[in-house]
């Protein structure tokens, strides 16, 4: 979700930014006159300047005061405390030049912008052009007006005029292009939202395919290869307890199984074990090794998701390698638990797998993926099949809170 | 787009195009105000050449703004900074050195406002921190530079106040520009963390109710053939060669359902819910995706909002035929190409106005993207890699 702010907060947030930026456009021209007005009184200590600089000091204590708490009333406040301050600064500086000074020498010019850059309250461009042009013409009336009682020349301010217009000109660039792109924001929310639902979707629907395929798809498969009569009893129970599962409960609403329910605990608690010993009951002799609690350090739904995945390749191993002995190895590094299945068959090339990709793209490789897990598959025929399967484990703290 | 860099352009791409216009302004104004203030000191320069290549390269500093914000490059990298602010105050050099000992005034020159102008004009593109620092150090060198010139300048006050003229636009300008990129940017991060919980309080919200529909669409599947079927055997009914066809003949349409649903990738149904949300009357478009390889599956989640609202506003827009429209992905060289042809009706109003911005979103999001309008048909190639 990097596609940028909604459309209701997008001026809010744009008006801030402005402000913060005009704010700190006016403090620096401000500094600046300061520093100016300093050096001019240290080169010339014959003159009296420091009133000039008692004078910005008001303007500075109403910028704070516009910058902390952007409203109308500081916004014109600022204006109208700047405009005074401004006077009172030319009036200082000007009457120690009589016959020299010009109303838009830099000194007086820094002020003035720092009037332009009021940074007002309320949204939207032209309400910003609308403060920045109050503050040129207050800023201009108030240096006039001081002029006029020193008898400072009154010369246009080209500078603070263009300093103005680019400004204007900025906003007003920004303000259309904003209007022409801004139509496309909801649609780009309402898009990362259905893109997040659709996330969501999928993932239930890999762990329902793989659910169905698990099931249904292997019972057929019995039935298909079953002999004429009645079914086999196991066979019947397996069915109706998995048809009475998929359609009567909501096994996709809470995958989580509540383990230690049966007063088991750690490996013999595990959904692993009891895929293990469905196998077994299969048919398939199932070795195991490694470090088998391991398993526990998986949260529950990684843990269901590797079981039957695991279930799943046992499966496969029956029915495809020409072989019935199958090695499980679990093993836990790190932040990371693995488990591995070999068999000694007849192994298969990829184009082959094709035939059955369902078993082990969604009811492995697609399930271990659903839950952050990554899955590795080395065959080659003849030499037999290792299926790689890698979880991250949940951390100790988390382990502990649950034990 | 989940960079760490606390730019604007890699936050919200959208808010960064629309500052495009400030970089064509920069390239117009900043050497015209340039050329303007040149002539206007005419009288006080010494060496002609120096003054015009002063102005020659402050506008090679304008182009390479331009030509880097551009959204076909994004993003745009610290290099761009460090050489437009380098070459503005090589422009600023030069400008001084040509009228080294008779420039009257410092307040006349125009090296120093330019170089904050560029520097505004890349708030969008580049974080707070290297704004600021930019400015300040190009600040520094403007101080240095003005108290070695200050015996050419006829007001008679101390160095330092030369200092203060040369830098107060230049450092006003920068450190605005880091102020508005640092609110903006702020307030982009705020805004993630609450659409984060949001999205995570719509995923437990949501999950339970999408589960109970995906639950009920299989179990409406498994109702049509498998419940009966087993249904029937577990009242006792016996197994024969016909019940073993008939297991295997169910067996492989749930197959073929199944293996259909595992091959959809999300770009189709996102074409197929659109087109049903828009054009009812006719049929889906069967293969107007070729993804035989399912690389739409590689897509970020960010690619994958941008192409669904291209999508969606396309399957909107009144113009567009959805029967003339085919996607292709296909792997080039370890990277993921797509191609998508279009048919759009209407003139060029509408590439400009309703998916422009959609198609600008593209754009950034796919920074190769090419587009090629050749009216109706609208072509637009791009790629992504393999994640």
């Amino acid at each position: 979700m990097s596609l940028g702010l909604p459309g209701h907060l997008a001026p809010h947030s744009e008006s801030r930014a402005f402000a913060r930026a005009s704010h700190v456009i006016a403090f620096v021209c401000l500094v600046g006159a300061a520093l100016l007005v300093t050096t001019l009184q240290q080169a010339s200590p014959g003159i009296i300047l420091w009133p000039a600089l008692v004078a910005l000091v008001p303007i500075f204590i109403v910028l704070w005061l516009v910058e902390r708490y952007r409203s109308w009333f500081f916004s014109v406040t600022y204006l109208i405390v700047g405009a005074a301050s401004l006077h009172w600064f030319v009036l200082a500086g000007t009457s120690q030049f009589p016959g020299e000074a010009t109303t838009d020498s830099f000194a007086l010019t820094l002020p003035k912008v720092a009037l332009i850059f009021v940074g007002g309250a309320g949204l939207g461009v032209w309400r910003m052009i609308a403060w920045s042009t109050a503050g040129l013409v207050a800023g201009e009336l108030a240096t006039v007006g001081a002029a006029l009682q020193t008898g400072a020349h009154i010369v246009p301010d080209i500078t603070a005029l263009g300093v103005y217009l680019i400004s204007v000109v900025l906003l007003t660039i920004l303000g259309i292009s904003r209007n022409r792109l801004k139509r496309a924001q909801p649609s780009l929310q309402r898009a990362a939202r259905d893109e997040h639902l659709s996330d969501i979707r999928h993932r239930i629907e890999v762990r329902a395919a793989a659910m169905l395929h698990d099931t249904i798809l292997n019972h057929l498969a019995a039935v298909a290869n079953a002999p004429d009569g009645e079914l086999r009893d196991d066979l019947q129970a397996r069915i109706e307890r998995d048809l009475q599962i998929l359609v009567g409960e909501e096994w996709l609403v809470d995958a989580d199984d509540s383990e230690t329910a049966e007063g088991r605990a750690g490996w013999y608690a595990s959904r692993l074990f009891r895929s293990l010993d469905e196998a077994r009951e299969l048919g398939l002799e199932v070795v195991l090794s490694g470090d088998r609690t391991a398993i526990t350090r998986l949260d529950p739904p990684r843990q269901v998701a590797v079981a039957l995945a695991v279930k799943q390749c046992l499966v496969n191993v029956l029915k495809h390698s020409g072989t019935n002995v199958a090695e499980v190895v679990v093993y836990g590094s790190g932040d990371e638990v693995s488990v591995m299945i070999i068999d000694g068959g007849k192994g298969f090339s990829e184009p082959e797998t094709s035939v059955d990709r369902l078993g082990l793209r969604q009811s492995v490789r697609k399930r271990i993926e659903s839950v952050d897990g990554t899955v590795q598959v080395w065959s080659t025929p003849g030499t037999g099949t290792s299926v790689l399967m890698r979880l991250p484990a949940r951390s100790t703290s988390a382990r502990e809170r649950t034990q | 787009m989940s960079s760490p860099e606390r730019s604007v352009q890699q936050r919200d791409p959208l808010a960064a195009l629309m500052s495009r216009p400030t970089a064509y302004l920069a390239v117009i104004a900043v050497p015209g105000y340039a050329a303007f203030m040149t002539w206007q000191n005419r009288d006080q320069i010494e060496n002609t050449l120096l003054a015009v290549v002063a102005v020659l390269i402050v506008l090679a500093a304008g182009v390479v703004l331009c030509i880097a914000t551009s959204p076909l490059r994004a993003p745009v990298s610290p290099r761009t900074l460090t050489a437009v602010v380098g070459l503005s105050l090589a422009a600023l050099l030069l400008s001084s050195l040509s009228m080294w000992s008779t420039d009257a005034f410092i307040r006349d020159d125009w090296g120093t406002a330019a170089t904050g102008m560029y520097i505004i004009a890349l708030a969008p593109y580049r974080p707070a921190k290297e704004l600021a620092t930019a400015g300040v150090l190009a600040a520094i060198f403007a101080g240095v530079l003005a108290i070695v010139q200050a015996d050419s300048f006829v007001t008679p006050v101390s160095p330092i106040a030369f200092v203060v003229v040369a830098v107060t636009p230049l450092l006003a300008m920068s450190l605005a520009a880091a102020a508005f990129t640092d609110v903006l940017v702020r307030s982009l991060d705020r805004w993630r963390v609450r659409a984060r919980r949001a999205f995570t309080a719509m995923t437990d919200e949501s999950g339970e109710s999408i589960a109970r529909s995906v639950q009920q669409d299989s179990v409406t599947v498994l109702n049509q053939e498998v419940v009966p079927f087993f249904t029937a055997l577990l009242d006792g009914a016996t197994v024969t060669e016909r019940t073993r066809d008939r297991a295997r003949e169910i067996s492989d349409s749930v197959r073929a359902v199944m293996v259909a649903d595992v091959d959809r990738t999300w770009l189709e149904t996102v074409i197929t819910q659109a087109s049903r949300r828009y054009h009812k009357g006719s049929a889906p478009v069967e293969g107007a995706v070729r993804d035989e390889h399912r690389l739409a599956e590689h897509m970020s989640t960010d690619e994958r909002t941008a192409v669904r609202a291209l999508v969606v506003a396309l399957h909107a827009h009144e113009s567009f035929d959805p029967q003339a429209a085919s996607i292709e992905i296909a792997d080039r060289d370890g990277m993921c190409e797509v191609v998508m042809r279009l048919r759009v009706e209407s003139t060029d109003g509408a590439l400009r106005g309703d998916l422009a911005p959609f198609i600008a979103v593209i754009r950034v999001m796919f920074s190769d993207l090419q587009l090629e309008h050749d009216h109706p048909h609208l072509t637009l190639r791009f790629s992504y890699e393999q994640r």
